[in-house]
C-alpha cells in the first residue's frame, strides 16, 4: 500500500513539475532575454546567408560577447533608393551606431551624412567611401585582393593570358579597387591581358545573360576573375553548360559559399579570393562598442587579410556561417534565409 | 485475545479499505485541482496571446489616427482635431508599455524598443508643433514628425510578424504542453486504475483466502477430529480481524475438547456405576438363592435335629451303630449348611465337611464309587466361602459317575503351589464326561451366571469365588467324553487374599 502510494506520489510529483516547468511561466524560456547596453543597425546592400549573412553573424556573435543589439537590415536586390531610405528610416530610432557598406552612390552617402547629423557613428564594412563622414573602415584590402587574384592566374595559367573580369558595379569602390589591382598585378607580364570587364551589377541574371555572349564575341579569353560573389557563383556553372574545359578556361573568383567551394573541389575554379566575412562584423561591433564607451580605433582603416583557396588548400576552410542571423527587409517584413549546408 | 490482537491497527481490513478509498479520493483531488488550474492556465495563456495580437494592431490604428489629426492640423491649423492628443498619446505609450513587456527575442525587443523611442521623440515633436504658432516651423517638425510616422508605421510588419509568430509557436508550445498533459494525465489515471485493481484483487484475497481457507478448515473438523485437536493456522497471510476469527475458533475447539473429556469421563463413570450396580443385584440375587434355599432347608431344623438325634440314639440303643453314625453324620452336615451357609470358613473346615457329605455318599453308592483324597494341608488355613466344595462333588456324582454301578472314582486333591503363592483345588471323577459342546456350553453357563438347574450349583460356586476373591480366584473345567471331567480351583493364597 505504502509503495503504491509513493509510487503514485512519484508519478504525480512529475506530473506537477511538468506543469509548472511548461505552462506556468507566462513567456517561456524567451524571458531570459539579456538587457543590452547599446543598440547598432547594420544595413547591408545583400540579405542573404552568405558573405553578408557571415558578416551579420560575426556580429551577433559580439552582440552576444559584449552584450549589444544590433539590427540586420538587408535587401534582396541592390537597390541604392531603398538602402538610402532605410538609413534614414533607421536614424528615426536613433541608434548607437550604424555600420553598412560604403557605397559610392549620393543618395547613400546622403543618407549617412545625414546620420552622422544626427550624432550616429557610421562604420564602413567591405566597401569604403572616402567621402563619407566614417568611423573606421573595416574590410578587406580590395586592391591587394585584384593583385593576390592576378597573381593566382598568371602564375598558374599558361601565357599568354586574356582575362575577362566580372566587377558588381563600377561606382563600388571596392570593386574598382579589386579590378585595379589585378590589373596592375597582370600588367607586369607583357603576355597577360585584361581583355574585358563585365559589370553585372551583382545580379546573378545578367551574368547569365552577359557571359556566354562575351566569351563566343573574344575566343581568345582563357581566364575569368569574378570580383563579386553573385558572379563568382554561376561562372563555374555556365562555363559548364558550355562545354569549357577546365584547363581551357581557369578561373579566379572570390567569396567562399558552397557552390564557390565545391567548383574549387572539382576543379572548375582554380582559387578564390577570401576574407573571413564573420571577423569583419565582429570588429564592426567591437569598434562601435569602444567607441561609445569612449575609446576610438587605433586607426580608420582596419584591413582582414585576404586568403587564396584553392585545391590544395581547401580543407579546413570555414564556410559562411549565418546561423541565427534574422534580416529586417525594408520592405518590412523578417526574412531568417535557413542555413545552407557544406 | 481480541483486544489484545487489535492493538495493531495498520493490518485490520478496515485500515485498509479506509485508506485505500482515502489515497484515491486524494489522488483524484490532486488530479482535479491540477487539471482546473492547468485549464484556466492555458485559456488565460491563449487569451493573452490574442490579446497581443490585437494591442499591436490597437497600437498602429491609434497612431494612425493621432497622425491623421496631426496632419489636418498641420495643414488647417485647427486644434479642435487634436484636442484629445495628450490622451492619444497616453494610450499609445500604454500599448507600447504592454507590447514591450511581450518577450519574443532579441530581434523584437530591439524593434518594440525602437518603437518606445520613437513614439517618444513622436510625442515631443507634437507638443513643440501645437507650441509652435509660426507655420514654417510648424511644417519642419510636421515633417520630421511624419519621418518618424513612416519610420514606426515600416516596423508594423516586421513587428506584427515576429508576433504572429510568437503566438504560433506558443500556440504550438501549449499545443504539445496540452498534449503532453493529457497523456501524462492518462498514464497518471491508468497507473491508478492498474494500481487500484492489483490492490484490490490482493485485498479481496486477503479477505477472502483466510475466510475460504478457514471454512475449508472448519468443514473438514467433525467431533471425532476434535479428539486429534490441532489449532488452525491459516497459510495465506491473513489481517487481524481473520486471526481474531482463527483464534476465537481455536479457543471455542479448545472449550469442546475439554467438555467433551468431562463427558466420557462421565460417562466412563456411569458405566462403571452401573456395573457395580449389576455386580450388587448379582450377587443380592444369590444372597436370595442362598437364603431361600436356606429357609427352604431351616424348615423346622430344631424340630429335624431333634428327630435325627432321636432316631440315633434310639438306633444307638438298638445297637445300630452304623444307623447312627449315619444320622449324626446327616445332622452334622445339615447343621454345617444351615450355619456356614453365606460365610467365609476355613478350607479345613470346608474340607471336613466335604468328609461328612463323602462319608454319607459311601453309605448311599456303597462300593460302587470310591472317594479319594489327595491333599496339600500347607495353604487349608485360607478362608473361602462356605460349601464350595459339596455341590461340585454333588454334580460329579450326578453328572459323572451317579449312573456307574462299579468302579466310579472321585478324587479330590489340593496342591500348593508356594512361588505363586496359589493353591488348587481339583475334583476329578472318571464319569461319562462331557462332549465339547456340552463343555463349552458348561463353561459359558458358569461364566455368564447362566445356568440350568442341573448346574446351578457349578455357576453359584464360580459366582461366589469371583465375588469372595475379588476376580483373582480361577475355575476350570475340563472333561473328556468316555473318560471323566476335572474341576479345577486356584484359590489365591497370598496377602492380598
Amino acid at each position: 500500500m505504502k509503495k503504491m502510494f509513493n509510487c503514485l506520489m512519484l508519478l504525480f510529483s512529475v506530473f506537477v513539475c511538468f506543469f509548472f516547468c511548461a505552462v506556468l511561466p507566462p513567456g517561456g524560456r524567451e524571458s531570459d532575454l539579456p538587457s543590452c547596453n547599446y543598440r547598432f543597425t547594420f544595413i547591408s546592400p545583400f540579405a542573404n546567408a552568405g558573405y553578408w549573412g557571415s558578416i551579420a553573424y560575426g556580429m551577433a556573435q559580439a552582440d552576444d560577447a559584449y552584450h549589444t543589439n544590433t539590427k540586420f537590415v538587408g535587401f534582396m536586390e541592390s537597390d541604392a533608393q531603398a538602402m538610402s531610405e532605410a538609413i534614414r528610416s533607421e536614424i528615426c530610432p536613433g541608434p548607437d551606431g550604424i555600420i553598412t557598406s560604403g557605397e559610392s552612390d549620393p543618395r547613400i552617402v546622403r543618407a549617412l551624412e545625414e546620420a552622422r547629423a544626427a550624432d550616429i557613428p557610421v562604420v564602413l564594412i567591405d566597401n569604403d567611401n572616402a567621402d563619407i563622414d566614417r568611423l573606421c573602415y573595416i574590410g578587406a584590402d580590395n586592391y591587394e585582393m585584384g593583385r593576390l587574384a592576378g597573381k593566382d592566374m598568371t602564375e598558374n595559367i599558361s601565357h599568354p593570358l586574356y582575362a575577362a573580369v566580372i566587377i558588381g558595379n563600377g561606382s563600388s569602390e571596392n570593386q574598382q579597387l579589386r579590378l585595379q589591382g589585378f590589373q596592375d598585378e597582370l600588367a607586369l607580364h607583357p603576355d597577360c591581358h585584361v581583355e574585358t570587364v563585365l559589370e553585372a551589377n551583382y545580379s546573378l541574371l545578367t551574368v547569365r545573360e552577359k557571359l556566354p555572349g562575351i566569351l563566343e564575341e573574344n575566343p581568345e579569353i582563357n581566364g575569368i576573375f569574378c570580383a563579386e560573389g553573385y558572379s563568382s557563383i554561376v561562372t563555374g556553372e555556365l562555363l559548364d553548360t558550355m562545354g569549357k574545359g577546365y584547363d581551357e578556361m581557369r578561373v579566379v573568383v572570390s567569396g567562399n559559399p558552397d557552390e564557390i567551394l565545391k567548383h574549387i573541389a572539382s576543379g572548375r575554379y582554380y582559387s578564390t579570393i577570401i576574407q573571413e566575412s564573420d571577423i569583419m562584423g565582429k570588429l564592426a561591433v567591437e569598434v562601435l562598442k569602444n567607441y561609445q564607451e569612449g575609446t576610438l580605433p587605433e586607426k580608420d582603416v582596419i584591413y582582414i587579410e585576404n586568403i587564396s583557396i584553392s585545391k590544395e588548400n581547401l580543407e579546413g576552410i570555414k564556410a559562411y556561417e549565418s546561423e541565427g542571423v534574422t534580416w529586417h527587409l525594408y520592405n518590412g517584413n523578417l526574412l531568417q534565409i535557413p542555413q545552407s549546408t557544406n | 485475545m481480541a483486544s489484545v490482537q487489535r492493538k495493531s491497527s495498520a493490518n485490520t481490513t478496515k485500515y485498509k479499505l479506509n485508506a485505500f478509498f482515502a489515497q484515491n479520493i486524494f489522488f483524484v483531488f490532486l488530479m482535479a485541482v491540477n487539471t482546473i488550474f492547468f485549464c484556466s492556465v492555458s485559456s488565460t495563456r491563449y487569451r493573452q496571446l490574442g490579446e497581443q495580437q490585437l494591442e499591436l494592431h490597437h497600437f498602429y490604428r491609434d497612431l494612425e489616427s493621432l497622425h491623421s489629426e496631426l496632419t489636418t492640423y498641420a495643414a488647417r491649423g485647427d486644434y479642435s482635431v487634436l484636442s484629445s492628443w495628450d490622451k492619444s498619446l497616453k494610450t499609445l505609450k500604454g500599448s507600447v508599455s504592454i507590447l514591450q513587456a511581450i518577450r519574443i527575442d532579441s530581434v523584437y525587443q530591439r524593434d518594440i524598443s525602437d518603437v518606445a523611442g520613437m513614439l517618444g521623440d513622436y510625442g515631443t515633436l507634437l507638443e513643440e508643433i501645437l507650441k509652435t504658432g509660426e507655420p514654417d516651423a510648424r511644417n519642419r517638425l510636421y515633417y520630421r514628425a511624419d519621418e518618424i510616422y513612416r519610420a514606426v508605421n515600416a516596423g508594423f510588419r516586421g513587428l506584427n510578424y515576429q508576433i504572429l509568430e510568437y503566438t504560433r509557436v506558443r500556440m504550438e508550445k501549449l499545443q504539445v504542453t496540452q498534449q503532453i498533459f493529457i497523456v501524462l494525465a492518462g498514464i497518471f489515471l491508468l497507473f491508478m486504475v492498474g494500481a487500484d485493481m492489483i490492490y484490490s484483487v490482493r485485498l479481496s484475497r486477503s479477505i477472502v483466502d483466510p475466510i475460504t481457507e478457514l471454512t475449508s478448515l472448519i468443514q473438514g473438523y467433525s467431533l471425532k477430529d476434535v479428539e486429534d485437536y490441532k489449532e488452525v493456522a491459516l497459510c495465506s497471510a491473513s489481517n487481524e480481524e481473520m486471526n481474531i476469527l482463527v483464534g476465537v475458533f481455536n479457543a471455542m475447539l479448545k472449550t469442546i475438547r475439554g467438555q467433551m473429556e468431562i463427558i466420557r469421563e462421565n460417562a466412563d463413570i456411569e458405566i462403571k456405576l452401573q456395573q457395580k450396580e449389576v455386580e450388587n443385584l448379582q450377587i443380592t440375587n444369590l444372597l436370595r438363592t442362598s437364603e431361600l434355599k436356606s429357609l427352604q432347608m431351616q424348615i423346622n431344623p430344631h424340630f429335624l435335629f431333634n428327630t435325627l438325634n432321636m432316631i440315633s440314639q434310639t438306633a444307638y440303643m438298638e445297637e445300630a451303630e452304623q444307623t447312627s453314625l449315619l444320622l449324626d453324620s446327616t445332622a452334622a452336615f445339615l447343621r454345617y449348611a444351615l450355619d456356614f451357609a453365606a460365610r467365609e470358613v476355613t478350607l479345613s473346615k470346608e474340607m471336613e465337611n466335604l468328609g461328612t457329605y463323602v462319608l454319607l455318599l459311601e453309605h448311599r453308592f456303597g462300593g460302587r464309587i470310591q472317594f479319594t483324597f489327595d491333599l496339600d494341608e500347607r495353604f487349608h488355613n485360607i478362608a473361602v466361602p462356605a460349601l464350595i466344595l459339596q455341590p461340585l462333588v454333588e454334580n460329579a456324582i450326578t453328572h459323572g459317575v451317579g449312573m456307574y454301578l462299579k468302579d466310579g472314582y472321585i478324587t479330590i486333591k489340593t496342591e500348593y503351589d508356594s512361588e505363586r503363592q496359589t493353591g488348587t483345588i481339583r475334583i476329578i471323577d472318571n464319569g461319562v464326561g462331557l462332549k465339547q459342546e456340552e463343555l463349552e456350553q458348561v463353561r459359558r453357563e458358569m461364566r455368564q451366571s447362566e445356568h440350568s438347574e442341573q448346574r446351578l450349583g457349578l455357576s453359584n460356586v464360580y459366582t461366589r469365588l469371583q465375588i469372595f476373591f475379588h476376580g483373582r480366584a480361577q475355575m476350570e473345567i475340563k472333561s473328556v467324553p468316555g473318560v471323566g471331567t476335572e474341576i479345577t480351583m486356584a484359590l489365591p493364597c497370598g496377602n492380598g487374599q
